[in-house]
């Protein structure tokens, strides 16, 4: 039951930390109300990136480390919502519209180069990642939006690095549907398109198509003997991956409250990747448990981490800690995923 | 020579081994019988020093060497203390020449270049490491390039190279084989046999684990047979008896499968016309044969003649040449789907990795092409085009297969890791039963079963084809199993088709079709 729960080491550890960081931050006179309302908004704004690896981890593609192509999709699509000056929900609406057949176009270019190298998806979406960005970069500074907010003030040519989006549908999501239980605000409307998201991955991992894509996640040769088309199957996962991210990023960008361009997207991947470690997915089969549980420990301890650094006057102790918790347990999680693997064959 | 005591071994609650007892002389050969799970490889896995068995609590009891007593850690000690494994599947580096692998840490070197270098940074001398890597071949008559890539290389071919490494070692003092045979057919097993028989006389001990008791007695000079983990009984050579070492083994008889040839001429259903695959070290050339509606057709060679790149070729998994009629007509396109689509199926001779799902459970496996390839088993969600699995029609069908095949597991929803390998070839022959093909290829469906299963698993062959009517393709070295239950018997000699037999000619008839020496038929 207890391997169920994902809840193992590297969890309880990082559970710990988390514990001593609450009691700390109580003694510290820290509004442990607030510190909790930010820790759900950060569940969910970092929750459908770390929801978007997903496909391409269960189709045994691996981490999806080109998440930049997503979320280059994910921002076309919110700088058209604010070139067309739509504004509140409707905008927010209007960026996953535009963004997700942009990011189908994108994910099926990518999915047709990670084709190309089975075997070393991961290090090459890397790369199709970092080249990804520069090539963005020159569009974004020739790119014909009209809109003078998302323009660089002087000369009024080229994007700005970083678009405010207070005027637009900055935090839409956050307030809609929004109430305060225990002084804690409970961000509903959030909360309940990530569930919603959440749940259509659910769903689709049980039709068939979703079966056979795990099934291609556990055995390539057996799922080519059984006339799957493999090929098929990975562009699908690796489009469904875009897509997500892409949504993604729409969401990250209303809850944060600006578009931001340029160079920005180019280590997006990696919290992500690091979030779906800490939730305990090193296997094969990643489960929505794994996304919530791990987006909700790394993003919690983030949160915490901060104002009492603030509070404690040296504020590079916590980061310090932060980061050496957090990567200690991505290192954990990926050699005992070796460890594991090796016991399992030997034992058949 | 070796001498253990009270060799007890744990699996959490679960008793591996109780205490077994065994001495053994230099120059003997020792043979270990039992079933599977029966405890054999684990006894050789505590000799060895597996790892496994350190990590999972080490072992209890006692291993004496020539009067030592020894305590084995890991494979590093074993090795030093002179055991050597050859292991069921061969344990050799894909990426890595077969000279390279045979020579592994036993490199030769340039002359002098140790004395400046040390051991650890001499350069290799890749002709002395060739022509000791062909010697090693040599002895049981084995020829390979020494250059070619040991991953390229079929089964059998790797297994050799494994064996060759082990018996090239000087300092080797007791050689530990795990079912050497289970990936090598009738004439290879042999060689092998004649190999450990010289080495024996060499004055190393040998202990041989294997359920095929032909081998014991070409083989052995005394025989344990274990059963659950405890020794159920000692043989010495004159003392052998078939019916005796097999009731010690399983605690009863067992029935030998039979089925009548039938030998009249049908309609072709599937007709290979120049067919040529190339599928690395098991290649066809040129091949020309008629596959007749409603027979059991054997296709039995030499290692690396051919039979094995029938059903993939056949499927459409490897390039191929030539014309493939499916009942006269020649398919618009050759790959897997397309095959499982006219009615074609295959079950591969690796289950472990290309017939089954191994982290999923048997009903899964059991309907999962079915439910992929024939859209079956599945329930459509009201007003979107999502198909979803119908748990309960697959759960009831699952459970009628695991009554009908006899498999035995825990429930349907156990993983087919944790089934014996019996079991899990019975999972496939559900799943193939399951797609109701029109023509179902097999790959060596018996090996690495023990010989109960392997009866019922040749039964369930019969069942199919007299009852459905469904025409089946048995690729096998298992000539004796080909013999009882085939129409009729192709054998392919270097990647042709040498001869058609009828199972009932001679043995050694089929000896010499398969190493060429007969006059074509």
């Amino acid at each position: 039951m207890k391997r169920r729960l994902g809840i193992q080491l590297p969890q309880l550890v990082i559970l710990v930390f988390l514990v001593s960081m609450l009691g700390l931050a109580f003694r510290l006179d820290i509004s442990l109300t607030s510190l909790l309302g930010d820790a759900l908004v950060r569940l969910v704004m970092n929750g459908v990136l770390v929801l978007s690896l997903v496909p391409m981890l269960n189709a045994g593609i691996g981490i999806n480390y080109g998440l930049p192509v997503a979320i280059t999709a994910g921002l076309l699509g919110l700088c058209l919502a604010v070139n067309f000056k739509i504004t509140g929900l409707p905008g927010f609406a209007a960026a996953v519209l535009f963004a997700v057949p942009l990011a189908t176009i994108l994910g099926y270019g990518y999915a047709r180069i990670l084709n190309c190298v089975q075997g070393r998806e991961e290090i090459t979406a890397t790369f199709i990642g970092f080249s990804f960005v520069p090539l963005m970069n020159y569009f974004w500074a020739v790119a014909p939006f009209s809109n003078p907010a998302m323009l660089w003030p002087i000369g009024g040519k080229g994007m700005r690095p970083t678009i405010g989006l207070r005027d637009y549908f900055s935090k839409e999501l956050n307030t809609l549907w929004s109430f305060h239980l225990f002084g804690i605000t409970v961000p509903a409307g959030l909360l309940l398109f990530f569930a919603l998201c959440c749940l259509a991955v659910g769903i689709f991992f049980k039709t068939r198509t979703g079966v056979a894509m795990i099934a291609l996640g556990e055995n390539e040769a057996f799922a080519k003997l059984s006339g799957m088309n493999i090929s098929r199957l990975r562009i699908l996962a690796v489009i469904l991956s875009t897509i997500l991210g892409a949504v993604g990023i729409c969401v990250y960008a209303q809850s944060y409250g600006f578009i931001e361009l340029y160079d920005a997207p180019q280590m997006m991947a990696f919290p992500a990747a690091s979030a779906i470690l800490v939730g305990g997915s090193a296997g094969k089969k990643t489960t929505l448990l794994h996304v919530i549980l791990g987006t909700f420990l790394f993003q919690t301890t983030y949160v915490i981490s901060g104002p009492i650094a603030n509070a404690l006057m040296v504020p590079e102790v916590a980061e310090i800690f932060r980061m050496m918790i957090t990567n200690g347990i991505i290192l954990y999680a990926l050699v005992h995923e070796g460890k594991r693997t090796r016991e399992k064959y030997a034992a058949s | 020579m070796l001498q253990l005591k009270n060799i007890s071994k744990r699996f959490g609650r679960h008793f591996a081994l109780h205490s077994v007892n065994l001495k053994v002389e230099r120059g003997e050969i020792h043979g270990i019988a039992g079933i599977n799970g029966s405890g054999k490889s684990t006894l050789l896995n505590i000799l060895f020093g597996n790892p496994l068995i350190a990590e999972t609590g080490g072992y209890g009891g006692e291993i004496i060497l020539q009067g030592k007593s020894r305590r084995i850690k890991s494979p590093q000690s074993a090795i030093a203390m002179g055991f050597g494994m050859v292991h069921q599947e061969p344990a050799v580096v894909h990426e890595m020449t077969v000279a390279e692998n045979i020579t592994i840490t036993r490199e030769p070197v340039f002359p002098h270049s140790e004395k400046y270098f040390g051991r650890d940074f001499a350069p290799i001398d890749n002709r002395k490491s060739h022509k000791k890597a062909q010697e090693a071949l040599g002895m049981f008559g084995v020829a390979l390039a020494p250059r070619c890539l040991a991953g390229q290389l079929p089964l059998n071919m790797r297994q050799f190279i494994e064996i060759a490494r082990e018996i090239s070692r000087d300092d080797l003092k007791v050689l530990l084989l795990d079912e050497p045979t289970a990936v090598l057919n009738g004439s290879d097993s042999a060689l092998l046999l004649r190999t450990l028989k010289n080495l024996a006389r060499k004055g190393v001990t040998i202990l041989y684990v294997s359920h095929r008791l032909d081998e014991f007695f070409a083989l052995c000079d005394n025989l344990t047979v274990l059963r659950n983990g405890a020794v159920s009984g000692h043989f010495q050579r004159d003392g052998f008896s078939r019916k005796a070492i097999t009731k010690c083994m399983i605690g009863g008889s067992v029935i030998l499968s039979r089925k009548k040839a039938n030998l009249t001429c049908r309609e072709t259903i599937l007709s290979l016309q120049k067919f040529s695959v190339s599928m690395p070290g098991e290649s066809i050339e040129d091949l020309d044969l008629d596959i007749q509606k409603g027979e059991i057709l054997g296709i039995t060679s030499l290692s690396g003649h051919g039979k094995m790149a029938v059903g993939p070729g056949i499927m459409g998994l490897y390039p191929v040449l030539g014309k493939m009629l499916i009942k006269g007509r020649q398919a618009e396109r050759h790959d897997t789907a397309a095959m499982i689509g006219k009615g074609l199926f295959m079950l591969p001779e690796d289950r472990r990795q290309l017939g089954l799902l191994q982290d999923h459970g048997v009903a899964e496996n059991i309907v999962f092409s079915a439910m992929h390839c024939a859209h079956r088993f599945l329930r459509r969600f009201p007003c979107l085009p999502l198909h979803f699995p119908d748990k309960k029609q697959i759960n009831r069908y699952a459970l009628e297969c695991v009554a009908a095949f006899a498999i035995s597991c825990t429930g349907i929803a156990q993983k087919v890791r944790e089934l014996s390998g019996g079991n899990q070839q019975k999972v496939c022959l559900a799943k193939a039963m399951t797609m109701e093909p029109e023509i179902l290829i097999v790959n060596e469906p018996t090996r690495g079963i023990d010989l109960g299963a392997k009866e019922r698993i040749l039964d369930m062959f019969i069942a199919m084809n007299t009852t459905k009517g469904t025409t089946l393709v048995i690729a096998s070295g298992e000539l004796d199993e080909l013999r009882r239950i085939c129409d009729r018997i192709a054998v392919l000699y270097k990647g042709r088709l040498f001869a058609i037999l009828a199972p009932d000619t001679a043995e050694s008839v089929f000896i010499q079709a398969m190493s060429g020496e007969m006059a074509k038929v």
